[in-house]
């Protein structure tokens, strides 16, 4: 005879700790920051704020899928989630969002001079061919509007002249400055476009660009927009708004 | 002629890469306005503005988002090729009196050397300017 029915037993979720003012969880390994982070905002409401840190991501992906190639030992990789007041066509500054708090962070910690690439990443201001860190964001949508979005930032420590036992002064600096852009996000999306905008090397290069699905388009890099879309304007003031889900590669002619 | 067609259509072709809308339509003869206006007619744009763009008198947001149209429609004739190689022939063989063609060839890899058309441009010659009249595409056969 048995005393009844097994009870099933409690399901024990990831630990969450209080870090830095906001609920944080940290993986030795994982598929990815944004992965977690997804699961989190999705399947348990996770708050704004809400960060997942990761040592060893298995699917280090960025925009398109592309992959990054940085050794995990020298990596900071992070997602936070979001949930920022946007429209369904502003959902994308959310990849500027991202961007401003990388390179703020970055900046306050390291000491080197950085700036934003469109769309994704994070260069030497005075070396653009030089890449510290890339973002990404991926954006889930309710009705007219966005209901949350995780960002993932990932770092590369040597290039930034970091060493490892500073992970922890990086990782806070940057979520700091992820509240800080999240505030500017408040102001509307114009506004911090217009922030992202100054700083980012691309603007006034002349680029040559691949699109997706297919084509090609030129210009000099003139603005971005409250859409995360950079303008391209042509010698005779023809403007084409490329949008991030839009470019496939480009190189600066 | 101040200028030589093939320069010509090399400037055309670099207008439409770049996105110089205004020179795009500069570089146009008298034909090919006409088509694109008429192009446009057939799609359900309104007689009032085709008048206004035909006599250069439309305004600014409307010329150039008609021009805009028109570069992303030459552009999608010539995608697909490094525009930054190509090489310009014109045709020993004009197609009529006062007309020329210009041949767009795009090098082959080295392996296989020599080089395959992939457009041509043909003008007219006007008032000794040569002005583009067409960019036909060579796409393989159906």
């Amino acid at each position: 005879m048995t005393d009844g029915p097994a009870m099933p037993e409690e399901r024990v979720g990831p630990e969450t700790i209080e870090r830095f003012g906001r609920p944080t969880r940290h993986f030795p390994v994982a598929v990815s920051a944004e992965a977690m982070a997804l699961a989190w905002a999705n399947q348990e409401n996770g708050p704004a704020g809400a960060t997942v840190v990761v040592d060893h991501e298995i699917g280090p992906r960025g925009l398109h899928g592309r992959l990054w190639e940085v050794p995990l030992t020298q990596t900071l990789a992070l997602s936070v989630v979001v949930r920022p007041s946007l429209t369904v066509e502003e959902g994308n500054v959310s990849w500027l969002l991202a961007a401003l708090a990388s390179v703020e962070g970055a900046e306050a910690v390291s000491g080197l001079a950085l700036a934003t690439w469109w769309p994704d990443l994070i260069v030497d201001a005075s070396a653009p061919t030089e890449q510290v860190a890339a973002v990404r964001a991926e954006v889930q949508l309710g009705p007219g509007k966005v209901r949350s979005a995780v960002i993932t930032m990932r770092f590369d420590l040597q290039r930034l002249g970091l060493e490892n036992d500073r992970k922890d002064d990086l990782l806070e600096a940057v979520v700091l400055a992820v509240d800080r852009a999240s505030e500017r996000l408040d102001e509307g999306a114009s506004a911090l476009a217009a922030a992202y905008e100054g700083r980012c090397a691309l603007i006034g290069k002349r680029i040559k660009m691949r699109l997706l699905p297919k084509g090609e388009t030129r210009g000099t890099a003139a603005r971005i927009d409250r859409s995360a879309r950079l303008e391209l304007e042509s010698p005779s003031g023809m403007v084409e708004k490329i949008g991030v889900d839009q470019v496939a590669a480009f190189e600066q002619v | 002629m101040t200028q030589a067609p093939t320069e010509t259509a090399r400037a055309f072709v670099d207008a439409v890469i770049w996105g110089e809308h205004r020179r795009v339509w500069e570089l146009f003869g008298l034909e090919a306005r006409t088509t694109v206006l008429n192009v446009a007619r057939k799609r359900g744009m309104d007689e009032a503005l085709l008048a206004r763009l035909r006599d250069g008198m439309a305004s600014d947001s409307e010329r150039d988002g008609f021009l805009s149209d028109l570069i992303n429609g030459l552009r999608a004739d010539l995608a697909g090729n490094d525009l930054d190689a190509l090489e310009y022939e014109l045709d020993p063989e004009p197609p009529e009196p006062g007309r020329a063609r210009v041949v767009l060839n795009a090098p082959l890899p080295p392996t296989l050397g020599g080089s395959l058309p992939v457009a041509s441009v043909e003008l007219s010659s006007d008032d000794g300017e040569w002005r583009v009249e067409r960019l036909v595409p060579r796409t393989t056969l159906p």
